[in-house]
């Protein structure tokens, strides 16, 4: 299908194809439409044939009426015709002759004007009634007269000759169809076409509905064929298709009209011409006038044709708005304004941001100015004027403040820390899209900074763990040899003294590392947390039960405040536990022995909030936040046991449950406050 | 006496843990690589292993994969990582418990004992067909007897220690919260003294466990309850 799809010959065949059916099925239709008026399918064939062959003689006859009126020779002019002609005045229309198969008669009136002799003078007719014989139409009787009057003033100048009498003549013209048709004219013509359509008034409907069918599927074929080439997979233009459409369509507009208008003109004086010529080219003037109709309404299909085609060819390549005239001219003034915009708009950009304001406020009041002028003078137009000037800022005026909007937002972000928010800029003019810029790269540069910050951190992280472990093995060789000496029995005291000591450093070492290792993870996040809903009140409980030998032993009294009703909150039970045994493990090294440690659990407004409360053993000459940063202790001799680490883990552990840590020294109080968010 | 083997790459440490062991009266193999350790313990009838997991040429975590293969000899970790997904790892390819570096001698030999009575006595991890009384891990409580025994050494209980571990034992697994343990054992609405339930715990759990820092039967649930592990 394709390959027929692409070859010419099959196409220059088709549509000679489509001419012929075309031709074929109107010539059906044509008897179709005209058997079925003239009752070619109820009535006998005499009716049928009659019927027609009177409406063409009563034509002949009003001719012959019109061309004996005219003083025409009828003998001679009608001597080739296949009738035979009466006329009379009183109404006969015997006619006594063979081989007449019917006869049309018909009565007809004519006008005949009567001409003034020089002699005679107009005003002698003067409320005068007369006869006035006419002058050509001696055998005429006249049977009426008109009067005609002419008034005295009016009487200023001859008559012309619409003030001439007239007569009206009624005579009879009464035709006889020959049987035997020996002469070349209409009456011939149709009786052969009327024999031939009557014999095909069944076929015709046949013909008709086969070629109308076969001219559907020819057409389809065409369409859709049109613009594929031999070689070429898609649909193409042709020469003739890249003639912008516009142009194409008033181009086939023209032909077509130019053509109609030619040809039609050419039948008309062609058909007139049938009175000024001799009757013997009267026949061809018939056919050719026919013919010409025919071959007119084939020129007309065929650029029809042409034109559909193109446009289907357009319509499957596309663009068929895009490729007319109009549109390439609308186009070419846009690409020009829009040149022009954009090269007032560079010109405005190139200019620093305050002239720039300046110039625009004096722009719209210097429009405000002019137009307030001219009103001065013509009066009425300021509300409309003021309410168009305020309709076109309000909208822009919206539209700064969204970019503003937009920036604020995009600054917030970067403040807020998060940095991969980004403002879009795309739709930003000038200054307010290079601010809007300048804000994301400024977040670029602290994600950057971030980035690298976690990344140290994180390396870091790794490096205490791998020291660590390294450190763990010699240590457990340094723990295990202390023990073996211990297991010795050595007599001395002193020796024994010695290696207590060994013993305590070994445990604060290995205390030191695991605290280390923990601080390190807990600060750069690389810990895992599972938040789960857990209950405070019973976490608090646990850890007091562990810590309760160890509390006793320094003789510390804990004072426990639990409200009835469970609080919940959103932590991971393992994290939190390691929070608050830091806390008490804090507790138990610098609290004031035999004294009574406070332990509260309240929920205010959102908040879980747990308060651990103590009086220092030593005087705490050290801010909160100092006592938070790592390594750093309550007493700076640094002999006691732990690592100066616990509240920075403890701190580092609350934040990654989205926790809050808080410290408060005050005198020898130290507190420290530890809040979640509940939930329920 | 049982046969010990102990894998590990450093040197002092493996003699110093020959010293203890001697002393309790075991006879110790020693290997320095994952590879040597498979050799002894093909060669030699061993009862109990102590490996290190970072060691040289075959470390401590593939020798046991490939030792589980044939054995079930009961296999205690000697592990410098405190990481808690380490011990997972450790215990899920078949270790039977884990010390971590640097460790307690006395702890060691404890878990030594520990394991070396389960598998010799209790036949190698077969269950005891006694039926009145009720075993979880190495934990079994006589109710008859009101008896308690782990690892097969018998623990003194204080009454309400023993009502609150019968409580755990009768669902492993599950999590009791303090105030459903004071209404079961005590059999007395909560009203604040719950808060002794925790003491109580910790208590029982210094008797039953070889480390309470580190349980490896009753287990605190942090801000729920209370467990014993399945």
């Amino acid at each position: 299908m394709s390959k027929i799809k692409c070859s010419l010959f099959a196409k220059v065949t088709a549509i000679f194809l489509s001419v012929l059916l075309l031709v074929g099925t109107a010539l059906s239709v044509i008897c179709v439409i005209f058997c079925g008026a003239a009752g070619g399918y109820t009535g006998e064939y005499t009716y049928f044939r009659n019927s027609a062959m009177e409406s063409i003689l009563r034509a002949y006859a009003y001719e012959v009426a019109d061309a004996y009126e005219n003083g025409v020779d009828l003998a001679e002019r009608y001597a080739g015709n296949n009738f035979y002609y009466v006329i009379s005045k009183d109404g006969t229309t015997n006619y006594n002759k063979e081989g007449i198969r019917r006869s049309v008669t018909i009565h007809t009136t004519s006008y005949v004007d009567y001409t003034l002799q020089e002699d005679e003078t107009p005003w002698q007719y003067y409320n005068y009634t007369t006869e006035v014989a006419p002058p050509t139409l001696a055998t005429t009787a006249v049977e009426e007269v008109e009067y005609f009057i002419f008034s005295p003033s009016m009487v200023t100048q001859a008559p012309t000759e619409e003030d001439t009498p007239r007569f009206t003549v009624e005579y009879t013209v009464t035709l006889y169809e020959k049987a035997e048709k020996d002469g070349d004219d209409l009456l011939s013509l149709a009786e052969f076409w009327l024999d031939l359509a009557y014999e095909m008034r069944y076929a015709a409907i046949l013909l008709a509905l086969l070629g109308l069918s076969l001219l559907i599927f020819v057409l389809v074929f065409l369409f859709s064929a049109a613009g594929h080439h031999r070689g070429e997979e898609k649909a193409n233009l042709n020469y003739v298709d890249r003639i912008p459409f516009d142009l194409y369509t008033a181009i086939c507009a023209a032909i077509a009209v130019g053509i109609n208008a030619l040809v039609l003109f050419f039948l008309e004086s062609l058909y007139y011409s049938r009175y000024y010529h001799d009757i013997s080219s009267e026949f061809i003037t018939i056919v050719g006038f026919f013919a010409g109709i025919a071959v007119l309404a084939v020129i007309d299909y065929l650029i029809l044709l042409g034109y559909g085609l193109s446009f289907a060819t357009r319509v499957k390549v596309g663009g068929l708005i895009r490729r007319t005239l109009i549109f390439r001219i609308l186009a070419f003034l846009a690409r020009i304004l829009a040149a022009i915009g954009k090269a007032i708009w560079s010109m405005l950009r190139s200019i620093p941001l305050i002239p720039k304001t300046v110039l625009i406020v004096l722009g719209i009041s210097l429009i405000e100015f002019v137009l307030l002028l001219a009103n001065l003078w013509e009066g009425d137009n300021l509300l409309i004027l003021w309410l168009v000037e305020k309709a076109i800022l309000i909208p822009l005026i919206l539209w700064i403040a969204m970019m503003l909007r937009k920036l604020k937002k995009g600054g917030e972000a970067i403040a807020a820390g998060r940095l991969q928010e980004k403002i879009d800029t795309r739709r930003m003019p000038a200054d307010f899209g290079k601010f809007g810029q300048t804000l994301n790269h400024i977040g670029d540069g602290l994600g950057h900074a971030v980035d690298e910050r976690m990344k140290s951190e994180r390396m870091k992280t790794e490096l205490i763990t791998n020291v660590s472990h390294d450190i763990k093995t010699p240590l457990t060789s340094i723990v295990n040899y202390v023990d073996l000496i211990k297991k010795e029995e050595p007599e001395s005291e002193t020796m024994r003294q010695y290696i207590s000591v060994l013993e305590r450093q070994a445990a604060r070492l290995k205390k030191l590392i695991e605290d280390l290792v923990e601080a390190s993870k807990a600060s750069s996040g690389t810990l895992s947390v599972e938040m789960a809903r857990c209950e405070v009140g019973v976490l608090l409980e646990q850890t007091l039960g562990e810590y309760e030998d160890k509390l006793t032993e320094k003789g510390l009294t804990p004072v426990v405040n639990v409200p009835e009703e469970p609080i919940f909150i959103l932590a991971d039970g393992r994290r939190l536990w390691r929070v608050f045994d830091n806390l008490l493990n804090n507790i138990c090294k610098y609290a004031q022995p035999d004294t009574r440690v406070y332990i509260s659990l309240e929920r205010i407004g959102h908040r879980a909030v747990i308060t651990f409360r103590n009086i220092s053993k030593d005087p705490l000459n050290i801010s909160s936040d100092e006592l938070m940063e790592r390594f750093v202790r309550g007493d700076s001799s640094r002999n006691t046991e732990g690592s100066g680490l616990g509240l920075s883990i403890a701190r580092s552990l609350t934040e990654l449950q989205n926790g809050h840590l808080a410290l408060s020294i005050d005198g020898d109080l130290f507190k420290a406050i530890v809040s979640f968010e509940t939930v329920e | 006496m049982y046969n010990i083997l102990i894998c590990d790459d450093e040197k002092d440490i493996v003699s110093a843990l020959e010293i203890y062991l001697h002393a309790e009266g075991y006879t110790t193999f020693a290997a320095y690589t994952g590879k040597q350790a498979l050799e002894i313990l093909k060669k030699e009838d061993i009862h109990l292993l102590l490996l290190d997991i970072m060691m040289p040429e075959m470390d401590g975590i593939s020798a046991l994969t490939s030792l589980r293969a044939y054995s079930n000899v009961p296999v205690i970790l000697l592990t410098a990582k405190s990481e808690d997904t380490d011990k997972v790892l450790g215990l899920n390819i078949g270790a039977d418990d884990y010390v971590t570096k640097p460790f307690n001698p006395v702890e060691v030999i404890a878990r030594v004992r520990s394991q070396l009575r389960r598998y010799m006595q209790l036949g190698g991890g077969q269950a005891p067909a006694e039926s009145s009384a009720c075993t979880v891990g190495g934990i079994t409580l006589d109710d008859r007897a009101k008896e308690v025994f782990a690892d097969g050494e018998k623990i003194n209980l204080t009454p309400t220690e023993y009502e609150i571990l019968k409580l755990l034992m009768q669902s492993p697994g599950e999590v009791f919260s303090p105030k459903e343990i004071y209404r079961r054992v005590w059999k007395n609405a909560p009203y604040g003294a719950e808060g002794t339930v925790a003491v109580h715990i910790r208590h029982l759990r210094e008797k039953i466990e070889i480390n309470p820092a580190e349980p490896r039967y009753l287990k605190v649930v942090w801000a729920q309850g209370y467990k014993i592990e399945k």
